[in-house]
C-alpha cells in the first residue's frame, strides 16, 4: 500500500526531528549543570 | 450545502460549550490576562494542537495538494519544515519566551534591545501576521465555494464571522480547546477519507497510483527525497524563507506564551510537531492521486484534488473532509487575528498609552482589534487575489529578528547595531523587490528575499554589533541579577525582574 508506507515515513521524519531536539535540549540543560535557568 | 449547515450548526454548539467551559474555569482558578493568555496556565496538549493548527492553513491545504500534483511526494519538506519550525519555536524560541515571562516578540526584542528595535519588530510582525491572515480570509472563501458553489465572496465572510466567534468570546483558551477538540474530528476524517479513497481509486487501491508513476518514469515522484535539482530549489529556498521568520513569528509563539511553565512549552513541542507535520500527508496524496486520473489531471493541479473528492467520495465523506480543511484553516485565521491584536494591545496600547490598563479594558480593546484586523483582512482578502507571494515576501522583513534574539540572549545587546542592519536589510530588500538591481547584478530569479535580508542580517548585523558600544548579553544580565538577589537574601523570578 503506497500511502501507508509514505504516512510511516513521514511520522518517522516527524518524531525523529523532536527525538533531535529533545536530544539538544537535554545536552545543553546537562552542560549548565543539569539545572533549569 | 446540507454539510456546510451541519458543519455551522457544530460550531456554534462547540463555540458556546467550550466558552462556558472557560469561563466557569476561569472563576474556579482566579488566573488573571485570562483573554490574551489564558492566565498562563495552558497545559501541554492545548499549546501543543493550538502551536500545530496556527501554522497549518489554507496552505496546507490547497498549496500542498497542487504541490502534490505537481512534484509528488518531495513536496513533504513543506510540512517537514513547519515541524522543524515547531521544534524551534518550543525547545528554543518558545521555551526563551514563556521563561522570561513575557507575552510577545515585540516585548521580547524591546526588552533585550530596547524601544526603537521593539517598534522594528512590531511594524515587521504585524505585517506578516496580517498577510497571513488575508491568506487565510482567501483560503477559506475558496474551500467553501469549492464545496457549496457559493461565491468567494459570500464564503469569506460566513467563514470570517465563523472565525471571529472561535477567539472572540474567550480568547486564547477557547480557541486552544475548540482546537483540541477539532484535531480529533479532523484527523478522523482525513483517515476515513484517505481508506475510502484507497477504495474508489482505479483498480481499488493505491497500485493504479504507484504504476502510473512507475510506468510514466516518474518513480522520483514517490520517493521522499524527490530529485536534486527539486531538493535544491525548491526545499533549500523554501527553508531559508520560512524557517527564520515563521521562528519568531507572534502567532506561532502566542500558545507557548501562555503555557503553564517552560517544560510544559517543551513537551506540547511532541504533540505539536506530528500534528502539524502529517496533516500534509494527506493532502500531498490527494493531489499526487489526482494526476494519474487522466479525467482529474486535465483540471490541472489548482482544480484536481478538490474535484477528485467530490467526485469519487460519498457526500458524508466529502463533508467530513470539508469539515477538516474548514476546522484547519478557521484555527489559523482565529489564532492570528488574536496574535496581531494582542500586539496592538500590549505593545502599543498598554506600553506607549496606558500602563495602568485594568484587566476589563484591555480585553476590550483586543476584542475591538480582532474584529477591526478579521474583518479588514477578509475584505482585502477578496481584491487581492496574489496575496501568496505577497506574504513570501513579507516574511523576509521579518527574519532578520530571529538571529538579533540569539545574538542579544547570548553575545552583545547593540540597539544601534540592530536598528542599522535591519533597517539597510529592508531598504535592500524593497530596492530588489521594486528595481531592475536583480537583473543588473546577474540573478535569473527575484524571490531570494529571505536570503538577501537574512545574509545582510548576518554579515552586517556581526559587524556592527561587534564594533558599536552595547550592553551585555541578557543572559550574563540575569547571572549577575540573581548573584546580587541571593547575597541579598532575595527571591529572584523572571516576572519580578520583568516588572522592575
Amino acid at each position: 500500500m503506497f500511502f501507508w508506507g509514505f504516512f510511516f515515513e513521514s511520522l518517522a521524519v516527524c518524531i525523529g526531528c523532536c527525538v533531535v531536539f529533545q536530544v539538544i535540549d537535554f545536552i545543553v540543560t546537562k552542560a549548565k549543570g543539569g539545572r533549569a535557568e | 450545502m446540507t454539510a456546510l449547515l451541519v458543519i455551522g450548526i457544530y460550531l456554534i454548539v462547540i463555540i458556546a460549550g467550550v466558552t462556558v467551559y472557560v469561563k466557569k474555569q476561569e472563576a474556579k482558578l482566579h488566573t488573571t490576562d485570562n483573554f490574551m493568555m489564558g492566565g498562563k496556565t495552558m497545559s501541554a496538549p492545548v499549546v501543543g494542537v493550538t502551536m500545530a493548527l496556527t501554522i497549518l492553513g489554507a496552505v496546507h491545504v490547497f498549496g500542498l495538494m497542487e504541490m502534490g500534483f505537481m512534484m509528488g511526494a518531495v513536496t513533504m519538506w513543506f510540512p517537514f519544515i513547519h515541524v522543524v519550525i515547531i521544534c524551534i519555536a518550543g525547545f528554543v524560541t518558545g521555551a526563551w519566551l514563556r521563561r522570561y515571562g513575557l507575552d510577545t516578540i515585540p516585548e521580547f526584542v524591546g526588552r533585550l534591545f530596547g524601544p526603537y528595535m521593539r517598534v522594528m519588530c512590531i511594524m515587521a510582525t504585524v505585517l506578516v501576521v496580517w498577510g497571513f491572515l488575508t491568506l487565510e480570509c482567501q483560503g477559506l472563501g475558496i474551500v467553501v465555494k469549492s464545496f457549496s458553489g457559493w461565491s468567494i465572496t459570500t464564503g469569506i465572510f460566513i467563514s470570517a464571522i465563523a472565525g471571529l466567534l472561535y477567539v472572540l468570546l474567550a480568547g486564547v483558551k477557547e480557541i486552544g480547546y475548540i482546537n483540541t477538540i477539532n484535531t480529533v474530528i479532523m484527523y478522523a476524517g482525513l483517515i476515513v477519507g484517505i481508506i475510502m479513497l484507497g477504495y474508489a481509486l482505479p483498480g481499488g487501491n493505491w497500485d493504479a497510483v504507484n504504476a502510473f508513476y512507475k510506468n510514466t518514469d516518474k518513480e522520483w515522484m514517490m520517493s521522499l527525497m524527490g530529485t536534486a535539482t527539486i531538493m535544491k530549489t525548491f526545499t533549500l529556498s523554501l527553508s531559508l524563507s520560512v524557517l527564520f521568520s515563521q521562528s519568531v513569528n507572534q502567532t506561532l509563539l502566542h500558545a507557548t506564551a501562555g503555557a503553564k511553565d517552560e517544560k510544559t512549552v517543551k513537551r506540547s513541542t511532541w504533540i505539536a510537531a506530528p500534528v502539524n507535520g502529517m496533516f500534509g500527508c494527506f493532502t500531498v496524496a490527494i493531489g499526487f492521486a489526482a494526476s494519474t486520473i487522466p479525467e482529474f489531471a486535465e483540471l490541472g493541479p489548482k482544480l484536481a484534488g478538490t474535484s477528485m473528492i467530490i467526485a469519487l467520495l460519498p457526500g458524508w465523506v466529502v463533508g467530513w473532509l470539508l469539515a477538516s480543511f474548514i476546522a484547519a484553516i478557521i484555527s489559523s485565521f482565529a489564532m492570528h487575528s488574536l496574535a496581531t491584536a494582542t500586539i496592538f494591545v500590549k505593545d502599543i496600547y498598554v506600553d506607549r498609552y496606558n500602563p495602568l490598563a485594568t484587566e476589563k479594558q484591555q480585553t476590550l480593546m483586543v476584542r475591538i482589534f480582532i474584529v477591526l484586523l478579521g474583518g479588514s483582512a477578509s475584505v482585502i482578502a477578496i481584491w487581492l487575489p496574489t496575496i501568496l507571494a505577497a506574504v513570501g515576501w513579507v516574511s523576509s522583513f521579518l527574519a532578520p529578528f530571529f538571529f538579533f534574539l540569539f545574538a542579544g540572549l547570548y553575545w552583545k545587546r547593540s540597539q544601534a547595531a540592530g536598528v542599522i542592519t535591519i533597517a539597510v536589510a529592508w531598504i535592500a530588500n524593497i530596492m530588489w523587490s521594486f528595481t531592475n538591481l536583480w537583473e543588473t547584478l546577474g540573478f535569473s530569479t527575484q524571490d531570494v528575499y529571505a536570503y538577501l535580508t537574512v545574509g545582510i542580517t548576518v554579515v552586517l548585523g556581526t559587524i556592527l554589533t561587534f564594533a558599536l558600544p552595547g550592553k551585555e548579553a541578557y543572559r550574563k544580565q540575569l547571572a549577575r541579577e540573581k548573584a546580587l538577589a541571593a547575597a541579598e537574601g532575595r527571591e529572584f523570578t523572571y516576572e519580578t525582574f520583568k516588572a522592575a
